[in-house]
């Protein structure tokens, strides 16, 4: 079986199935699912509870495997991969944005969001100066040493998204980043998400049940009951 | 180091759990150096009251001398040996602390009309006070040449005192009968009454006088080291010297008195016995804690993981907080117990009300036990609960990293 598939695309997935038991039950979390996601795109994976959207972000990380269909990441088929293989890929290539508790309370700000980089074994002065100016540019300037139980539930989700985005990783991948949030700190949110995206290029593909949030990315996928229902391309409403 | 941040600030999360478990460490770690000490304490104890009294640490014999004390088989055999050179070399060895050359002879003692039979000791006074402490320097320094100390009782029974004259006749090694005239130089307690009823004192010369031996000829040497445990070795490196008498045998403490080697040996096992079931309890302790510890963090080990943290590093970061765990137990168990040990080597741990005098393997205890560092097993005590912690620490851990991440994400948080 080969290893590789060169489709040009960022992400894809193909016929992707994933089922679970639950008890005597079998639930369908995701049934046939193919898309495919190029580089610099901004994604909403938007539906309903229960339809399939953290299944799907989990799949697409390698932090699950499908029933049925492939994924692949750039040219890797993730199936292909095993536990240790896909830690790496997610080390380098991934990034997360979780809808809570995404950070790790014992580690200030800054510390936070360099520790994809320092797992990444960048060198102290570099990394710093990096995460500085991240830090600054998602407005956490004068905050850095602040631990999360200091910061507000957007300051925190901001520390995330600096974390996601600092080693550079082709993809970010965000759960229901603004299920907590107010409204004008969600949108305050996804206006730095969209900026990363048009000035970095990174790939989002963040989850949302949330009309307001959907309208925001440049493109929406709904699922319902495990299906991809629709995948519009909409005009892009600037911040 | 991310990991080893993550490890110490990770233990303050529950403080007060990590204090308590800390405090466990601690209290086990302090029970086992106080035990460790009055174990020790109580084994030099017997080793000097064992070793020191008259037997020393090491004993060079004809090797057919014991266990009859036979006066012909002296060491270098009928030759005899250039011993006073001999002492010089041993006395050279760096664990050797003193020597001292023997002569024993059986006889019968007698002042007019009262006779007793005994046991002749033929010393060096000068090396012997050096070696063992059956008679104290000052009357050993009474022993001029012709003359005696007599045991308490021998002396009662021979109706002696100080200055007068006893009469010592013996079976000489010519075949004939030794006799000599000896001035009571002082009467002596050993501490043993079987000794203070039979045994005599003299010159070494004078003995071997009195038993037709050359000056050449001793029976033994009595050997007193640094380290009373390391005898085996000295006395395997004596052995090894160049230009010893031939048929000679080196024998320790623990091939003189075996009683005392095998009851120190079973000390040390029920020791170890006690400090492993100490060890696991307080494994118990880390593991109570460690579990709960990742039970609470699952979620923030799956969030740990889908960064691609690799389990191996996820795993170091939770053996790293136990190590602090035990680490500052054994700090704080190590404060703990140099306070105890210094107690009871000051003033020792007095069990006179439940014990009163006592006397184990032929040799008297002190029944106010005083504490001796025995830094070794106090290392290997902090070793092994260092180990039995990062064991403790590493099934929950192991465990952690296995669950499934996706599960772990959904897991509720709890801290």
């Amino acid at each position: 079986m080969s290893n590789s598939k060169t489709t040009g695309s960022l992400l894809r997935l193909e016929g992707v199935s994933r089922q679970y038991t639950q008890g005597e039950e079998t639930v369908h979390a995701l049934r046939d699912v193919t898309f495919e996601a190029d580089g610099g795109e901004f994604i909403a994976i938007a539906g309903p509870s229960g339809s399939g959207k953290t299944t799907l972000l989990n799949l697409c990380a390698g932090l699950d495997r499908p029933t049925a269909g492939k994924v692949w990441l750039g040219n890797r088929d993730l199936s292909e991969l095993n536990r240790h293989q896909l830690a790496r890929l997610r080390l380098e290539e991934v990034g997360f944005i979780f809808q809570a508790f995404n950070l790790i309370p014992v580690l200030s700000a800054e510390e936070n969001a360099e520790f994809i980089l320092l797992l990444r074994g960048m060198a102290g002065e570099t990394r710093r100066a990096k995460i500085r100016a991240l830090l600054k540019e998602v407005g956490l300037e004068g905050l850095e040493s602040r631990r999360p139980g200091q910061l507000s539930g957007g300051q925190q989700q901001r520390v995330a998204v600096a974390r996601a985005i600092a080693a550079e990783p082709k993809l970010v991948l965000a759960d229901e980043p603004t299920a907590n949030l107010d409204t004008e700190t969600a949108f305050s949110l996804l206006n730095l998400m969209d900026r990363l995206n048009r000035e970095h290029g990174t790939t989002f593909l963040f989850s949302t049940h949330d009309p307001r949030v959907m309208q925001r990315a440049h493109r929406i996928i709904h699922l319902l009951d495990g299906r991809i229902e629709s995948d519009e391309r909409v005009a892009v409403e600037q911040a | 180091m991310i990991v080893v941040r993550l490890g110490w600030r990770n233990l303050w999360r529950n403080s007060r759990r990590s204090l308590i478990t800390i405090a466990g460490i601690a209290f086990a770690f302090a029970f086992l150096i106080a035990m460790i000490g009055l174990a020790r304490g109580l084994v030099v104890q017997l080793l000097r009251n064992g070793t020191e009294l008259m037997v020393g640490h090491i004993q060079i014999h004809d090797r057919d001398y014991l266990p009859d004390r036979d006066i012909y088989e002296t060491v270098g055999n009928l030759e005899g040996h250039d011993w006073p050179r001999l002492l010089e070399r041993l006395e050279r060895h760096p664990q050797i602390l003193a020597v001292s050359p023997r002569v024993f002879g059986f006889g019968l003692l007698s002042t007019g009309e009262q006779s007793a039979g005994a046991q002749i000791i033929g010393v060096d006074p000068r090396h012997e006070a050096e070696v063992s402490r059956l008679v104290d320097a000052n009357a050993l320094a009474k022993l001029r040449p012709g003359s005696l100390l007599l045991g308490v009782t021998l002396a009662q029974e021979l109706n002696a005192s100080e200055g007068d004259e006893v009469a010592a006749v013996t079976q000489a090694a010519d075949g004939t009968l030794g006799n000599e005239l000896f001035k009571v130089a002082g009467i002596v307690r050993t501490g043993l009454a079987y000794l203070d009823r039979s045994v005599a004192f003299s010159r070494i010369d004078d003995l071997q006088l009195l038993l037709a031996l050359e000056p050449s000829r001793i029976h033994e040497i009595a050997i007193r080291i640094q380290d009373p445990l390391g005898a085996a070795e000295v006395g395997r490196q004596i052995s090894q010297m160049q230009g010893l008498p031939t048929g000679i045998v080196v024998q320790t403490w623990r091939d003189l008195l075996p009683q005392l080697s095998e009851y120190l040996e079973l000390a040390g096992g029920a020791n170890a016995f006690i400090i492993g079931l100490v060890v696991i309890f307080a494994a118990f302790g880390v593991l109570n804690t460690m579990m709960m510890a990742t039970f609470e963090r699952i979620r923030e080990i799956g969030m740990l993981n889908s960064f691609g943290m690799r389990p191996a590093l996820i795993t170091l970061t939770i053996m790293l907080e136990a190590l602090f765990l035990a680490l500052l137990g054994l700090a704080a168990g190590f404060g703990v117990g140099a306070v105890m040990m210094h107690y009871f080597s000051v003033y020792g741990l007095d069990l006179t009300r439940w014990t009163g005098q006592l006397t184990m393997v032929q040799a008297r205890v002190d029944p106010v036990l005083k504490a001796a560092w025995n830094w070794n097993a106090v290392i290997g005590a902090a070793i092994s609960l260092c180990v039995a912690t990062l064991i403790a620490a590493y099934l929950p851990a192991r465990r952690a990293v296995r669950v499934d991440p996706v599960e772990a994400l959904r897991a509720p948080v709890l801290q």
